[in-house]
């Protein structure tokens, strides 16, 4: 599925970074420490003691500044999150305060998240990290390939997609289809995007953060249960590259989304009725491969929205119904212009699959 | 600490995409029961089995008839407690002599049986009298249970109710002795209250929660004067693949007639980016898709501490979530329940909101 991003998350991560230069970091001029032992006593110290103290691998590894920075970033994040929640609370959820308090749940969560990720990655990551991202967008994709679903609800398990983006300037427009070998079921998404800063196909970008306003129109089709929704959705989109945070992060990157959508559902028979979704998300993504010539990433997300063949989570007691799904979505260059991308989804249902990917243009 | 709940519940179920199947296995085993030489066997489950001693069986009711099959290894005489019963129902089916009790929803006999299987069927008089009559419906109680007598006491006064319905979330924990607590409030009704469960019930064993062992199983259906009455498990977010296979019974039972289908979750929220409903959308047209087709009259739902009117796929829904809970503010509603009167010779349904306490 799509992956999700936004820029609440990516604006308070920014701000923890107090608009530090790239690369920049404790004592710029030289390496961070980068001994195995010292990385491995890092990164263990961010996995444990590190889930309540965000930026605690980075301490041990003498990279203090990030360290404090990404500490800032997890008390930001929980005080979002914190804030969403008791704002929730103390409106019951009101539809007039509710969307607002909701994003700032998700985000908060979000940066929690990225900021724990990053943590350990910084950690552990060698000197140029793990990848370099594309600096130039590359102005056609396209993709072929397949998906597996288990949902316990419907009978369609395999799922062929196919997507095309094709990229002028600002301006991209993404076309992507989901049509059920072994059911009556398909999903179409059109959309088009504009990108406000970040890398295009006519001029390279200083890194691979970006902010985008997309829209998209999507309709998805349940032949066998007789109904189809059709939404029409706006949200910002927005990545940052967390080599703005700290150094020992180069070759990172988050993602966060904020929007909305609305539209209709129709069952055969029946007048249609209004639709609606509130859009949000976050990712913690790897850049892969240094390669000029290649080009690769890998992100693990959330997305909020609860259509789709994922949906939300189907969690058990006070959280039921609440929570969108998780997403984890890798795509890697192989031979030049192809590539492969894999993704997994777990929400209402499990989702996995494999992509062939083509991309022309684009470069480090 | 109610935060803290919430993320270990969420990162529980996180990845598991059958959270209810469980639930509605273990259901299966609601209504029957076999000791001290009898063996229990309520139809379709409508009763919790609560306690069989050597001369006693005790049963929770959630429906106003009950068809009970005992199998006695020997003759001999028990004494039949069936709690959360209509006040004037009867017994049938065996020699039988009432006991007097102080509640009115607690009805007693004392029953004689042969060896071998006796059907008994307990029902009110009026079980099949087409004519018009009133139920109420509620839901979302939860840590309002010291207050749930300002609610009890105001339908208490409602004319002519035969029973409530409770559409899930009685208890802020689903805890036995919380519970307990609401059972014996319960006991100042005049009227028995039917219950399906909410999220807030499934507390600690979310797969066998004490609901089952007090109240009975979360979805069932049954039929009372010509309208057929179907509450379904909803309370982690989504309907149970097991309790679909159900439903299809049910809904052609109630073709034809007036039916109500009550849940706790909402299939969808009638303010959808709250989305305070199923984990997935896709699901809840399905569910709702197979109401509408089915000729469903009425969904009611809990879940949204407000008061709603709405339509989905065309069947009148109502959330009533009024019950006591944090409220949904700047919504004019406040505590609430509500009142059907139940037409069936017109095939309609006609609703109504009684406020107990205005809006914070």
């Amino acid at each position: 599925m799509l992956r999700p991003r936004l820029p609440i998350t990516l604006l308070l991560l920014a701000a923890t970074a107090s608009a530090a230069p790239p690369a920049g970091g404790d004592a710029a001029a030289e390496p961070p420490a980068n001994s195995v032992g010292r990385r491995a006593a890092a990164g263990a110290t961010a996995v444990a003691p590190g889930l309540v103290v965000h930026g605690a691998g980075h301490f041990v590894r003498g990279e203090t500044q990030t360290g404090w920075r990404l500490l800032a970033a997890e008390g930001v994040g929980l005080g979002s999150a914190v804030g969403g929640v008791a704002g929730l609370a103390v409106t019951g959820a009101s539809p007039r305060t509710m969307p607002v308090f909701a994003w700032m749940m998700i985000h908060g969560v979000g940066l929690f998240g990225v900021s724990y990720l990053a943590d350990i990655y910084g950690s552990v990551a060698g000197p140029d990290g793990s990848g370099r991202p594309l600096l130039r967008a590359p102005w056609l994709a396209l993709e072929l390939g397949h998906r597996f679903v288990y949902d316990p609800i419907f009978d369609y398990g395999h799922l062929a997609i196919v997507g095309a983006e094709w990229r002028h300037a600002f301006f991209a427009l993404e076309a992507q289809g989901l049509l059920a070998g072994d059911d009556d079921n398909q999903r179409v998404r059109v959309a088009p995007r504009f990108r406000l800063l970040g890398p295009r196909p006519d001029r390279p970008a200083a890194d691979g953060g970006f902010v985008d306003l997309r829209s998209a129109l999507v309709w998805h089709r349940y032949g066998t249960e007789r109904f189809s929704t059709t939404l029409l959705e706006v949200a910002g989109r927005g990545r940052l590259d967390l080599q703005h945070v700290g150094r020992t992060l180069r070759g990172a990157f988050a993602e966060a989304e904020l929007g909305i959508a609305t539209g209709a559902s129709k069952h055969e028979g029946f007048d249609a009725e209004p639709e609606e979704l509130l859009l949000g998300g976050f990712a913690f993504g790897l850049y892969l491969g240094h390669a000029r010539d290649g080009w690769g990433e890998v992100a693990l997300g959330y997305d909020h929205r609860h259509d789709g063949y994922v949906a939300g989570l189907k969690a058990v007691g006070l959280g039921s119904g609440v929570a969108g799904h998780f997403t984890l979505d890798a795509r890697l260059g192989l031979f030049g212009p192809w590539g492969v991308g894999l993704e997994g989804a777990i929400g209402s249902a499990w989702l996995g699959g494999v992509s062939l990917l083509y991309r022309a243009g684009g470069e480090r | 600490m109610r935060i803290v709940v919430c993320v270990a519940a969420l990162l529980w179920g996180a990845g598991c995409v059958e959270v209810a199947e469980e639930r509605a296995k273990n259901e299966d085993r609601i209504g029957r029961r076999a000791a001290h030489g009898l063996a229990v066997r309520v139809d379709e489950g409508l009763a919790a089995v609560r306690a069989l001693e050597a001369d006693r069986v005790e049963l929770w009711a959630q429906a106003p008839t009950l068809t009970v099959r005992l199998d006695a290894a020997e003759a001999g005489e028990w004494t039949l407690d069936l709690r959360n019963a209509m006040p004037d129902a009867v017994l049938e089916g065996a020699p039988a002599r009432a006991v007097g009790r102080r509640v009115p929803t607690h009805r007693s006999w004392r029953v004689t049986l042969p060896a071998g299987e006796t059907t008994l069927r307990i029902a009110p008089p009026d079980a099949e009298d087409p004519s018009p009559w009133t139920f109420v419906a509620f839901a979302d109680v939860q840590d309002r249970l010291d207050g749930v007598q300002d609610l009890f006491g105001r339908m208490a006064t409602e004319p002519g109710v035969r029973f409530g319905l409770i559409s899930g979330d009685l208890t802020e924990q689903g805890d036995a002795s919380t519970l307990r607590r609401f059972q014996r409030n319960m006991e100042t009704l005049p009227f028995p209250l039917f219950a399906t469960l909410g999220n807030h019930e499934l507390g600690a064993d979310t797969d066998a929660p004490p609901f089952h062992r007090l109240f009975g199983r979360g979805s069932f259906s049954f039929a009372y004067r010509g309208v057929r009455f179907t509450l379904l498990d909803s309370a982690s977010a989504t309907i149970a693949p097991r309790t679909y296979d159900k439903l299809g019974g049910w809904l052609a039972a109630g073709r034809g007639g007036l039916h109500l289908v009550m849940m706790h979750i909402p299939p969808l929220d009638a303010f959808g980016l709250r989305n305070g409903a199923f984990a997935s959308r896709g699901e809840a047209h399905k569910l709702l898709g197979l109401l509408a087709r089915a000729g469903v009259d009425v969904t009611v739902y809990g879940h949204v501490h407000t008061f709603k009117a709405y339509t989905n796929v065309g069947i009148d829904a109502y959330i009533t979530g009024g019950g006591g809970a944090i409220p949904e503010r700047l919504d004019g509603i406040g505590r609430h329940f509500m009142t059907f009167r139940a037409e069936p010779a017109a095939g309609r349904v006609v609703p109504g909101v009684v406020r107990i306490s205005p809006a914070d």
